[in-house]
């Protein structure tokens, strides 16, 4: 997928059609390349048998209620119909950006700036099996999530009854498998995001680079924060002072952003002063920084105060840049520019800070939204001293560094009614990060059943990264 | 704490999880789709989007698409926010092009027809009014 994002925003950029034919046989590519791919044995145990079966039933009835749905009728949930759907229509007819709905700003286009490739990737496999059966791609993207929660964590070495449970827990969790917005059938790019993010999260986890590279170029191409999950995930293996994943990422990075900033400045062209290809230097200049910086100042070497002043250097750097990019070429409109077009925005929002906070902390908790799974990652950072070592600091890191993109939207938005912005729009962007939260509460159930039986699994008494 | 207590607590709260996940499976995965589904199937897409306790507009875009032809386009003027952001979808092929754009006598835009009437969003609701 993540290839098929690349050639196909390449093939946007040069001003082609993208054929649809490009779909199958970048995913061929993706399985001939994994399969070629050479990785450490892992022989964590055999799954009980109740559990493995638990899990795959779980999982394909889940998967059947949705096959159900999505060959029945289309995608009829408010966003998917105003913003995605009807992108995926017009490429189907014209695979192309050669057209008057996207190149004539008089033509009625819903939030012009949204990244393109799941409309692309809908569009292509509707093209190839037809309007239900393409629909079936969200299908494959739930299964691809489940399945790859399951099979980081066994390889991580977390057993595989861990794995199991994992896989399960996030395959019925309720945000991402009712017919609510943001689930996988609602339409919304939200699930196919939190895919990409369980790619990357899993890449950090195993150290995968190509896993690792894949999840950040979908993040960049699927939603416009995915820019900003994206940087998060260059963050991971900057602080944790891993050359080895940090430079694939950064290259994923400026490849996915390079292809795709020129085609979303092209697309609101009418209120853009500056050419996109003003991008790629800054693109370039930023990676090579954060290259080179991680290089000479070598986090882990570092006393505490530095590295948190760093944070805090980066994090305002990381602020101004993703204002420079939403609103310092001229756009005038667009869901970052929206946000980031005045950040004393956020000093006037200050006071409402603790609503907002409860706000979040209510979905966090709220069962019938996410079930239980912050409740088993609270569980596991209070009493991860009595279970053993942290089970994957680069994957807590990765959830402490997300945690203030679930409270700034509503610290830098303009809508004035908060309470209908967080009701409409809080879970969606939990969404994002629940397949990486069950990565690591699979890691921690892993310890925990390690510990319970030894006898079972004298290879692996505790999960975590390899 | 016991660890022992640690363990279980923790397993207690995954199997909670998925007990609460299993027992949403036949009204909240299978159930709530397809009494949506039957819904959906029964009034229409347009009825389905547009004639709700928030909004409607389903009795215009009906008219557009039984009276302008497939390739035309459709002007378009008023608040773009509530029920105006489903029409471009729901009257695909055809297109919306801002009206304060174009020429007061236009016919044709890009080789289609211009629709004899103005789509005007109203909010929550749509209307049609003569060019």
């Amino acid at each position: 997928l993540a290839l098929f994002g690349l050639v196909a925003h390449l093939l946007l950029g040069l001003g082609g059609s993208v054929s649809p034919l490009w779909l199958p046989t970048c995913m061929v590519a993706g399985v001939v390349a994994s399969l070629l791919q050479q990785r450490a044995a892992v022989q964590p145990g055999p799954a009980r048998l109740w559990v493995l079966g638990l899990a795959i039933t779980v999982t394909l009835l889940v998967a059947l209620a949705m096959v159900l749905d999505v060959t029945r009728i289309p995608p009829h949930d408010w966003d998917a119909v105003a913003a995605w759907s009807v992108k995926a229509k017009h490429l189907v007819a014209n695979p192309s950006l050669s057209q008057p709905f996207f190149q004539d700003p008089g033509v009625w286009n819903h939030s012009r700036d949204y990244p393109l490739l799941q409309p692309l990737c809908l569009a292509s496999s509707q093209a190839l099996w037809g309007e239900g059966g393409g629909r079936l791609l969200f299908v494959v993207l739930y299964l691809l999530m489940v399945c790859t929660v399951g099979l980081a964590v066994r390889a991580a070495g977390a057993g595989r009854d861990a794995a199991c449970v994992a896989a399960a827990a996030l395959g019925l969790t309720p945000i991402l498998v009712d017919p609510t917005s943001g689930g996988f059938t609602s339409g919304y790019a939200d699930a196919f995001l939190a895919t990409a993010v369980v790619g990357a999260a899993a890449g950090l986890l195993l150290r995968d680079r190509w896993l690792l590279a894949a999840g950040t170029i979908l993040m960049v191409l699927l939603k416009p924060e995915g820019l900003i999950y994206g940087g998060l995930v260059l963050c991971v293996p900057w602080l944790r002072d891993q050359r080895r994943l940090l430079l694939p990422a950064v290259v994923a990075f400026v490849l996915a952003a390079g292809l795709w900033l020129p085609i979303q400045l092209e697309l609101q062209h009418a209120r853009v002063t500056s050419p996109g290809w003003v991008i790629w230097p800054g693109l370039v200049g930023c990676g090579a920084v954060m290259v080179l910086s991680q290089r000479l100042v070598k986090p882990s070497q570092r006393p505490a105060w530095l590295l948190v002043s760093m944070m805090v250097c980066g994090a305002v750097v990381f602020l101004l840049l993703v204002k420079l990019l939403a609103t310092g070429l001229g756009q005038q409109q667009g869901s970052l520019t929206a946000y980031f077009q005045d950040l004393s925005r956020m000093f006037d929002r200050l006071p409402r800070f603790p609503q907002i906070l409860w706000g979040a902390v209510s979905y966090l908790f709220s069962v019938r939204k996410v079930g239980l799974l912050f409740a088993v990652l609270m569980a596991l950072a209070i009493l991860h001293k009595r279970l053993g070592p942290w089970p994957s600091p680069a994957l807590g890191l990765l959830l402490i560094l997300a945690a203030p993109c679930l409270l700034m939207p509503y610290l830098l938005s303009t809508e004035e009614n908060l309470a209908h912005h967080m009701r409409s729009s809080m879970g969606r962007l939990l969404i994002h990060w629940l397949g990486a939260g069950w990565l690591l509460a699979g890691l921690g159930i892993g310890q925990t059943l390690a510990q319970a039986e030894p006898q079972e699994h004298p290879h692996h008494q505790a999960g975590g990264e390899p | 704490v016991q660890r022992s207590h640690v363990k279980t607590l923790l397993l207690l709260l995954v199997t909670a999880h998925l007990l609460v996940g299993l027992a949403r499976i036949p009204h909240a995965v299978f159930g709530k789709r397809a009494a949506e589904a039957a819904r959906y199937e029964q009034v229409g897409r347009v009825r389905y989007l547009l004639d709700t306790k928030y909004h409607q507009g389903w009795q215009e875009v009906e008219w557009l698409l039984q009276n302008t032809p497939a390739n035309s386009v459709i002007l378009w003027r008023g608040e773009y926010k509530g029920s105006f952001e489903l029409a471009a979808d729901l009257v695909f092929p055809r297109l919306l092009y801002e009206a304060s754009r174009v020429q007061p006598g236009i016919t044709t835009i890009y080789d289609r027809p211009v629709a004899t009437r103005v789509l005007v969003g109203l909010g929550n609701d749509l209307d049609l009014v003569s060019r």
